[in-house]
């Protein structure tokens, strides 16, 4: 693979709440909510950039950044541990004159503008940190210098019944972006912004300012109007987390698109766990699953991803669910279409995921799809049921309803 | 506690583990799925307080160096002190081939000296064993003789093939027999010692004056019995000298014990290895897995059970896997089936291939010392042709350049093994 440094600087926008994650995101950014079995979400992005060549990478970060801070430690695993550039995390600081946090995306850029000043780059990439999705981006780079233009964006065309998720764009027949609708409730464009950005550094330099806070808004969209933004087509894998229901959904296509995770060519670095090969004892039964290191199976588990650490004690069954690290289930309980955020433990002969039967449960459900979510070291009692749909908080202790 | 340094003797052939260690250093072999078995001794090193590690290599050191690098895994890699690898050299006095464990130090004496330390701790790379080696040094510093050996109680039945030694009330070691057929006593040398540094140096200088092989179990322990100048620490865990085939083999399967003797499931202390850029284990809906360790890397699509799965091994839809250990990045064709084999790393058996399956009782033409017990080894790199039966007490292996071996069956204890690879 080619690794000749660009010549770009790439900041990674890493800061929002990802409210959308709800109990997932209580303790974490959402750019560090585990994917796939052993990575964060932010891996993909990383990955793509070592793949790329990038070497001078900066993460804005913001909210709950200890996960993230933890997880890029000092950059090896994707080997930006570098002399010269590597990659950092950038948070709000003070300066001489004011001290504010990041007030939006555009806001972001500002506050860190003398990095981009003193920059050597010709171009400036900013991504989000919150998509799973593998992409090289010289062809767009490339791309960015062919046409010419301030700002290149990254498009992909989506469903008709996806539009209203996306910030929407129309193109002219030359590549140029003509119109941009945020979120649409019915559009006629069919191609969505990636939020993918390729800046010209100077007009960077130029445009940021104190009053400007939304890349989308204040930046690309005045733009527009001058014929300054082109767009990209992508039409590779490309997922944006946005809910608990297609963050399920992602998680398990995983199961059908592996490769994904597992193209020899396209490997994606993070992080290892240190722990031992994952075990399956005698009487297991696993089947169409992804397994970390360091799981121990002695129940069933299918359709299913298990990240490292995770126990599943004898006759317990896993089903269509995602268990983050070191998750306990113990004997007999029963799992089923549920996320169990780390250091979950549901004690024997509970049940997580049962049928929903009441009002309350249903109205759960529209929330997160039918999916139960379990936040961090939430405890199932012995006995005890959590329902389809429901959202328990993180260190909730459920109790089982009936008592002797 | 006094400031212990160790050296981890990791330079010999490994005659006996046979194909395996054709291509690599026997500290270099994998053991237990992902970990190479002088991750042990090194993790046993960080864990005790010891930061700063030679490592003595002779013997195919290629894949152990780039195993060890600069030793971050362990958090060896330091400022001061850290991991070296000490491999023979020449140099302006006379140098020579390490011909013997304690000759190896003998030619680092100049190393020994420099050392800002007062004991010197030496290991070998071939144990699989966790130990925290604080209670051995301090028993050192308490039994107030200049070297000591670590021992554990082995069978008695197996006497035979340990350094045996007695002990009177407080340690001392009073007799010590190579390989006895029966004794009095059943402690056996772990071949791990702690030494005074200068007591050491001094000790070197006299012995290789004698012998010019000089060796550790052989001339160097018994001098020091004679003399009454060591006492022996008994150690209670468990602990394995991979010395052959056979033990590589049962010890590797007894680690799917329910509760086996080796404690790898430990959260807060996992042994220490490189990690992999591997994706998650991945199992299809038509796999079936019992009774296994398997790594990341790995893809299942066919039947799994009781067999160890080193990163990156794809097992095909309807292949079946029995009782073995497949290293590395090996395949296993569809409709192939491999039971009681030892399958070294990038190793392809063909579809519909059958490796493992025949009498026991048939030894190895080629090592009948070694491999007699009902298994097969493929070695590494080797392509076995699809549709062929392989059958058990069997090596087999293709040359690193081209792996594939001719297209029919291998009898029981029969062998095939490409022309760069002799044995």
């Amino acid at each position: 693979m080619n690794r000749v440094p660009l010549k770009i600087l790439t900041l990674i926008l890493a800061g929002g709440t990802g409210a959308e994650l709800s109990v997932l995101t209580r303790h974490r950014a959402k750019t560090a909510v585990p994917f796939g079995g052993r990575y964060r979400i932010i891996d993909f992005c990383l990955s793509n950039c070592v793949h790329s060549g990038l070497q001078e990478i900066a993460i804005l970060a913001q909210y709950s950044p200890k996960s993230l801070i933890d997880h890029i430690g000092m950059g090896k695993p994707w080997d930006l541990d570098r002399k010269s550039g590597g990659v950092y995390i950038l948070q709000p600081t003070h300066s001489g004159e004011a001290a504010q946090w990041y007030l939006g995306t555009a806001d972001a850029l500002y506050q860190n503008i003398d990095l981009i000043r003193n920059s050597k780059a010709e171009a400036i990439l900013v991504l989000s940190g919150d998509q799973v999705y593998v992409m090289d981006y010289r062809p767009m780079l490339q791309y960015h210098r062919e046409r010419g233009t301030a700002v290149t964006i990254a498009i992909k065309k989506v469903h008709a019944s996806q539009r209203s998720r996306f910030g929407m764009v129309r193109c002219s027949r030359g590549g140029l972006v003509t119109a941009f609708r945020e979120k649409p409730t019915e559009s006629m464009f069919r191609s969505a912004s990636l939020g993918i950005y390729l800046f010209r550094r100077d007009f960077l330099l130029d445009t940021l300012g104190s009053g400007k806070r939304d890349i989308v808004f204040d930046i690309i969209m005045p733009l527009i109007k001058r014929d300054g933004v082109a767009g990209y087509d992508f039409d590779g894998y490309w997922e944006d987390i946005g809910s608990i229901s297609s963050y399920y959904r992602a998680s398990l296509q995983l199961l059908r698109n592996r490769l994904l995770i597992t193209d020899p060519d396209w490997p994606i670095f993070t992080q290892g766990s240190g722990l031992p090969p994952a075990r399956c004892a005698e009487n297991s039964r696993v089947s169409d699953s992804i397994i970390a290191d360091g799981c121990i199976v002695k129940g069933k588990v299918t359709g299913s991803i298990l990240f490292p650490g995770v126990t599943i004690e004898t006759g317990a069954v896993v089903k269509d669910s995602i268990i983050f690290p070191f998750c306990r289930i113990g004997s007999d309980a029963w799992v089923s279409g549920a996320i169990l955020d780390k250091f979950v433990a549901v004690a024997s002969g509970a049940a997580v995921g049962a049928r929903p039967r009441g009002v309350h449960a249903k109205r759960a459900a529209d929330e997160t799809g039918g999916v139960a979510v379990l936040g961090r070291s939430a405890r199932v009692s012995q006995g005890a049921a959590v329902q389809a749909g429901s959202l328990v908080e993180p260190h909730t202790i459920v109790e089982s309803r009936r008592r002797r | 506690m006094k400031r212990t340094v160790a050296f981890i003797l990791a330079g010999g052939v490994g005659k006996r583990l046979s194909l395996l260690t054709r291509y690599r250093a026997k500290p270099a072999v994998p053991f237990g799925g992902k970990y190479r078995i002088i991750d042990f001794t090194l993790t046993n090193c960080i864990r005790s307080g010891i930061d700063e590690v030679y490592i003595l290599t002779q013997y195919i050191s290629r894949s152990l160096v780039r195993h060890i690098g600069i030793g971050k895994p362990w958090d060896l890699d330091r400022m001061t002190g850290g991991l070296h690898v000490l491999h023979p050299h020449l140099g302006y006095q006379a140098a020579d081939w390490y011909r013997g464990t304690a000759d190896a130090m003998y030619q680092n004496i100049s190393v020994l000296k420099k050392l800002a330390c007062e004991n010197v701790m030496i290991l070998s790379g071939d144990h699989v064993y966790l130990m925290d080696y604080g209670g051995f040094m301090a028993f050192h510093e308490g039994a107030g003789k200049p070297a000591s050996v670590g021992v554990v109680r082995v069978p008695r039945a197996m006497t035979s093939e340990f350094g045996i030694a007695s002990m009177d009330r407080s340690g001392n070691i009073t007799r010590f027999e190579e390989k006895p057929k029966r004794s009095e006593s059943n402690f056996a040398s772990m071949g791990i010692y702690i030494f005074n540094k200068e007591y050491l140096i001094s000790l070197l200088k006299l012995l290789e004056a004698k012998h010019d092989d000089l060796d550790f179990g052989k001339h160097v322990i018994p001098y020091l019995v004679s003399k009454r100048e060591i006492s022996a620490y008994r150690f209670s865990g468990y602990w394995l000298d991979i010395g052959t085939l056979k033990s590589y083999y049962t010890a590797s399967l007894e680690l799917l014990a329910d509760k086996p003797r080796l404690k790898l499931y430990s959260w807060s202390s996992p042994v220490l290895t490189i990690p992999d850029d591997e994706p998650p284990l991945v199992v299809t809906d038509e796999a079936g897995v019992s009774n296994s360790l398997i790594c990341n890397g790995c893809l299942v699509r066919g039947d799994v059970r009781s067999s160890i799965l080193s990163p990156g091994v794809k097992i095909e839809a309807g292949a079946r896997v029995e009782d073995s250990i497949l290293f590395h990045d090996c395949t296993i064709g569809t409709g192939a089936e491999v039971r009681n084999a030892i399958i070294d790393k990038g190793a392809v058996i063909g579809p519909h291939a059958k490796v493992g399956f025949g009498d026991p009782a048939v030894p190895s033409k080629l090592q009948p010392a070694y491999l007699d017990f009902g298994v097969t080894i493929v070695g590494k790199k080797t392509v076995v042709p699809g549709g062929i039966r392989i059958g058990t007490n069997c090596l087999v292996s293709g040359t690193l350049d081209r792996g594939l071996i001719p297209r029919r069956d291998i009898e029981d204890g029969d062998f095939f093994v490409g022309e760069d690879a002799h044995l």
